[in-house]
């Protein structure tokens, strides 16, 4: 498709669905201010109240005033924010439903697509050129979005009470990188459902299902499976912190014995002093974990892993309309 | 160069052919009306020569390009059936989104058609009458000033005025620019009097597909005994016979009436029904092949 082709259908995009084109940005930049708004005001009051030393993981780095009334104030023990970050998070997927299904099965219902197709422009021309600005748009906002998210959360976690910690699954979802990866996902979803389906309604329930199934993977298999891979393993001590990570951001993917033979031991046999028969028996003790540096490149690896899902979505999408144009 | 070609098409829908065994020629430069009962897989052929549908088997070409490919698509204009707008926009967005998709683009004709019409561009699509919007629909397909017009069945929706008036810009547009247009239309008598070529459809086969003078030379009404038809198919090609009481009407391929019966020239209606209800009877070509039945 070339340049021109692409440009031509952008400008028809335009008229043809403008308000979806000014509604995405609109929604995602308009949470976003809500949460740099709310933010801005946390953080104003911990700076009034000289807390900012608070916000480590280890209280101990803010001393005395980290069991300040002040502070204990500020940490409220309701998950209020938790379930704030899930509202979050459920905004592109939110945006694939409203704005990225209709946009494709709508055309087909209304038989409106026959428009577009008999002008200068063909069907996958008319898929990629309509549909690949609106995700591009869609991205850009999503990633804003998700910077104010991730800025909002450092704070929220704590008045949650849950303490930073960037392995938990909320903060490794609410990032700039992440909700950007999710919303190429679910627009990429709406383009097949959008396509295979070719009813609003119908196409919607699909969508649901499909992120949703999507979703659940990556929460119960994709996340814990990358967070096994690449550790940094080390001999460790069993009775003290020698071996282990230094860092409390760092994440624990797994520990075992291992035998003087080199066989690796899960349990223990039920012992009254377990130190005298580990050193009995010669066993040692080992550690993989992935240091807090290797989060990046996690979050790296499982937004690549939705994106290339999404890509996958719409070449099934551009091949489906190859083999049934409009039948 | 024909504005349309096809051989062996044929378009199935699970277990039916919509289309079957299609080989058709339609010349360039001229109105073709495309007629045929309900079912009879005009919107379908429309559909594969507008590159909104892919064949099942066999070829067709628009103007010596495959549908759908780029150059058919800047040469072909197409309005179906359903008069694809866009409801939700104003008539200008309407107007705008189809000039930013085509390279071609007589924005002078569309604003003149539409203001003579007076179809107001602030209007929203969905508010206009079928009438109008088929009218936005044909302005809009001839502002891209293709070279072949395909036409399902879009007066239906217009007044008579409206139906004139669309019929005689669409022979103005024949005259002047060389259009070619292929026409459905379950309304004979306005075919008759634009179309110069003839393709009748019917159950999914091409059953006539000629120049309208030549089929109309070549054909007669005759009137005669209800008794004599049997022996009428030993002297004359006959397509159908119609009996009523004592008296027949039968439709042939004739120069001359024989002996015993009276003839007339036969009009783009009778002829057109005459074979419609005799399906195994078949004129392809000029006139001068004969009735395959």
């Amino acid at each position: 498709m070339t340049a021109v082709t692409m440009l031509r259908m952008t400008r028809a995009a335009w008229y043809k669905h403008r308000v979806s084109v000014v509604g995405i940005p609109a929604v995602f930049l308009l949470a976003a201010l809500a949460l740099f708004a709310d933010g801005a005001v946390q953080r104003h009051w911990i700076s009034a109240h000289h807390l900012g030393g608070c916000l480590v993981a280890d209280l101990t780095t803010g001393g005395s005033d980290c069991q300040s009334g002040a502070w204990i104030m500020f940490i409220s023990p309701s998950q209020t924010p938790n379930l704030i970050a899930v509202a979050v998070l459920a905004l592109p997927a939110l945006v694939g439903l409203f704005a990225g299904v209709p946009w494709v099965a709508r055309e087909f219902e209304s038989g409106a697509f026959r428009f577009t197709w008999t002008q200068g422009i063909g069907p996958r021309q008319w898929l990629l050129g309509t549909f690949g600005p609106l995700v591009l748009l869609a991205t850009v906002s999503a990633a804003i979005y998700g910077a104010a998210a991730y800025w909002w959360y450092q704070l929220a976690q704590w008045q949650a009470g849950t303490s930073i910690w960037p392995w938990r699954w909320s903060s490794f979802e609410l990032t700039p990188l992440s909700i950007a990866g999710w919303t190429v996902l679910a627009m990429a979803l709406a383009l097949l459902c959008g396509v295979l389906i070719r009813r609003v309604l119908p196409a919607m329930v699909a969508f649901t299902v499909a992120l949703g199934a999507c979703a659940y993977l990556s929460q119960f298999w994709l996340r814990p499976w990358l967070f096994g891979i690449g550790t940094v393993v080390k001999q460790a001590s069993w009775t003290s912190s020698a071996g282990w990570p230094s860092s409390i951001t760092a994440y624990i993917a797994r520990t075992w014995f291992q035998t003087s033979g080199g066989q690796r031991v899960t349990y223990l046999p039920a012992v009254n002093d377990v130190n005298a028969w580990i050193a009995q028996h010669h066993y040692t003790f080992w550690v993989a974990y992935q240091p807090s540096s290797h989060l990046i490149w996690l979050e790296l690896a499982r937004s690549g892993i939705l994106v290339a899902v999404a890509a996958v979505a719409v070449l099934a999408s551009v091949g489906w309309l190859r083999i049934r144009p409009a039948d | 160069m024909n504005a349309v070609e096809t051989r062996g098409l044929a378009k199935r829908y699970r277990r039916t052919w919509a289309v079957r065994d299609c080989d058709l020629t339609v010349p360039a430069g001229r109105v073709t009306a495309l007629v045929g009962p309900n079912g009879a897989g005009k919107t379908t052929l429309l559909r594969i020569l507008a590159g909104l549908t892919a064949p099942t088997a066999g070829t067709a070409t628009v103007l010596g390009a495959v549908p759908g490919s780029p150059r058919a698509r800047a040469a072909v204009s197409a309005i179906d059936q359903t008069v694809p707008l866009y409801r939700h926009l104003r008539v200008a967005d309407q107007l705008a989104a189809a000039r930013a998709l085509n390279d071609r683009w007589d924005a002078d004709l569309a604003g003149h058609r539409l203001s003579a019409l007076g179809i107001a561009t602030s209007a929203r699509v969905g508010k206009l009458s079928g009438g109008q919007q088929a009218q936005l629909a044909l302005t809009m397909a001839l502002a891209r000033r293709p070279r072949l017009l395909l036409l399902d069945e879009p007066l239906a929706s217009l007044d008579p005025l409206a139906r004139q008036d669309v019929l005689g810009w669409l022979m103005t547009c024949v005259a002047e620019d060389g259009l070619s247009v292929l026409f459905s239309s379950h309304v004979i008598a306005e075919l008759e009097r634009v179309a110069s070529y003839l393709v009748v459809l019917s159950a999914g086969r091409i059953q006539v597909a000629a120049a309208v003078d030549s089929l109309l030379d070549t054909h007669l009404a005759l009137i005669g005994p209800a008794s004599a038809v049997d022996d009428l198919y030993d002297q004359v090609e006959i397509v159908t016979a119609q009996r009523a009481g004592r008296q027949a009407l039968v439709l042939a391929r004739t120069g001359a009436a024989p002996r015993g019966w009276v003839s007339r020239p036969v009009t783009m209606e009778e002829l057109v029904l005459g074979y419609l209800r005799e399906p195994a009877a078949r004129v392809v070509g000029e006139p001068g092949l004969e009735i395959v039945r």
